[in-house]
């Protein structure tokens, strides 16, 4: 087929369309559909309601729903960001969420992710679960050790991994993997000291290699992007944080000072600019609700210390991150679900895609890269 | 209560509504359904104008949904598309002749072949635009390219030179 004849003619049958002035038509149809979408939530409260006060929760609700005179809107179809082959969530961080996969034959459960039966806190799995780089594995800490398992649904458990000091058997987490997911980082320091003991474990055969952190808590709340790597650094008690540091070149740079608390997500391939969610003060609800922490996400200059701009179009940033080729990856509440904006290292907005709207209140581990 | 839209949502209905018009009028086959088509994907773009408007991206938005829109249509059978028993009998071979053949051709084909036919060769996008607009893979696009041009190509059976 002449490609080029079809071009003409495709562009000959399209200038058959005939001009028209839709904007009122356009205006209508919207406020038409917002009514649509009014009604729609009324009915399905109210049904809701009906169903529950009359005892008949495993009723189908939406049999009873009215019938629709539109088309509401279409859903986004949802889209990995370009260069991912998934995204792995987990609904709460609580000991035995469903954990979810995001891929590109669409969102899978993952019923048997955890393994074991003691429930080892909120505070450690919010502390310590990660998910390996190539979306493999989960691991996440126990008090006594570090289970890792395999997230195909199969159930297995990959290994154990056990403080390699008897006399110390706590292992507190194991928050970072190494790039090849081969390896994983993990730590345990004593309260009272101050000190830490860090290192990395083979995944093969559990051996444990230390590393020298000079003091930082590296084992928990780190994020090591190449060479570089960002921790919360408490360097006595009341006084936090972030140490940024290239691993080769010894290089160091502290970054913020007189925060409350801070949750270090990510840090770019240069050092030059960490993501963080930080506590910087507290709520001021009303007077019949405790003051919560107030956090904020931020993007920082490690050189500066100054937070930096993002355009979000508006959209409330839930999670920000970098990647391993230095793409800025900003989590936006987007209406029904959340969008993953990518930032080019030079700050252009390269991507726009919609998660499935059943993540809407999942939290991304790992953003799936190879 | 209706919210009155901004002055720009005005100029870009103004604007972009005859590129919008003519790759629907491609996708539909009708003038109406064609109006049809691009007033609901403008109607979305409105409900969304205040978020669009900041990221500047309102044009792809809107052409994203249009495309949906008239996948999912012809799925729900919103659209009674009236297609010929046969299709026209191109004894002469000017162009009035070859618009209904395409035109017909065209509405032989399924709607997401025949969205990646207007896709690549009306709007000559990429594989990977046309892949991103249709929310499929780049795979996809050229399998269903492949089938829709072997397609066109049975249909149309213009060994003449015309589009053959």
């Amino acid at each position: 087929m002449n490609l080029d004849n079809l071009r003409a003619g495709l562009h000959d049958l399209a200038e058959q369309a005939q001009p028209a002035d839709l904007r009122d038509r356009a205006v209508h149809t919207s406020d038409r559909l917002a009514r649509t979408r009014l009604v729609l939530v009324s009915a399905a409260t109210v049904v809701v309601l009906a169903v529950v006060s009359a005892g008949l929760a495993t009723g189908r609700v939406d049999q009873a729903f009215p019938e629709v005179a539109d088309t509401p809107d279409p859903p986004p179809s949802a889209v990995l960001p370009a260069g991912a082959t998934s995204a792995v969530y987990v609904d709460q961080l609580m000991f035995r969420s469903p954990v979810r996969v995001w891929g590109e034959d669409g969102l899978r459960d993952v019923p048997q992710a955890w393994t074991g039966d003691a429930d080892p806190g909120e505070h450690l799995i919010r502390d310590t679960l990660t998910v390996s780089p190539d979306g493999t594995r989960m691991s996440w800490a126990t008090g006594s050790g570090l289970p890792v398992t395999w997230l195909d649904g199969s159930g297995a458990a990959a290994i154990t991994l056990e403080s390699p000091d008897p006399a110390q058997p706590s292992v507190y987490g194991g928050c970072v993997w190494s790039p090849d997911s081969v390896r994983l980082l993990a730590g345990r320091w004593s309260q009272d000291s101050w000190t830490s003991f860090t290192g990395w474990y083979t995944l093969a055969d559990g051996a444990f290699t230390p590393e020298d952190t000079g003091g930082l808590r590296l084992g928990c709340g780190a994020e090591v992007n190449g060479e570089w790597a960002a921790a919360p650094h408490q360097p006595r008690p009341g006084q936090v944080t972030i140490e940024v540091w290239n691993t080769l070149t010894g290089e160091r740079r502290e970054v913020l000072d007189g925060v409350l608390g801070v949750e270090v997500t990510g840090v770019s391939p240069d050092g030059a600019r960490i993501t963080a969610r930080i506590i910087d003060g507290y709520t001021e609800e009303n007077d019949l609700l405790p003051a919560r922490n107030r956090r904020g996400t931020h993007l920082i200059d490690t050189v500066t210390g100054e937070s930096l701009p993002l355009d979000t179009g508006g959209r409330t940033i839930r999670q920000l991150f970098f990647t391993t080729n230095g793409d800025l990856v900003a989590r936006v509440l987007d209406g029904d679900h959340n969008s993953l904006l990518t930032f080019a290292p030079d700050g252009r907005l390269t991507g726009d895609d919609p998660e499935p709207t059943e993540l809407l209140n999942s939290l991304l581990l790992r953003l799936v890269r190879p | 209560m209706a919210e009155q839209p901004p002055n720009d949502f005005d100029d870009f209905v103004r604007s972009r509504t005859p590129a919008l018009l003519r790759a629907a009028y491609l996708l539909t086959g009708d003038q109406h359904l064609a109006e049809d088509l691009v007033q609901s994907a403008l109607a979305r773009a409105h409900r969304a104008w205040h978020r669009l408007e900041q990221v500047g991206n309102a044009e792809a938005y809107t052409r994203k949904i249009m495309y949906h829109l008239q996948v999912s249509w012809w799925r729900r059978r919103r659209i009674a598309e009236v297609l010929p028993g046969d299709l026209p009998d191109r004894g002469h071979n000017d162009d009035s002749a070859l618009r209904i053949t395409l035109r017909a051709a065209l509405l032989r084909l399924p709607p997401r072949q025949r969205a990646v036919i207007v896709l690549r060769f009306f709007e000559d996008r990429t594989e990977a635009e046309t892949a991103d607009l249709l929310g499929i893979t780049v795979g996809t696009v050229k399998s269903q390219s492949s089938k829709a041009l072997a397609k066109l190509r049975t249909l149309t059976d213009l060994h003449d030179g015309s589009l053959a």
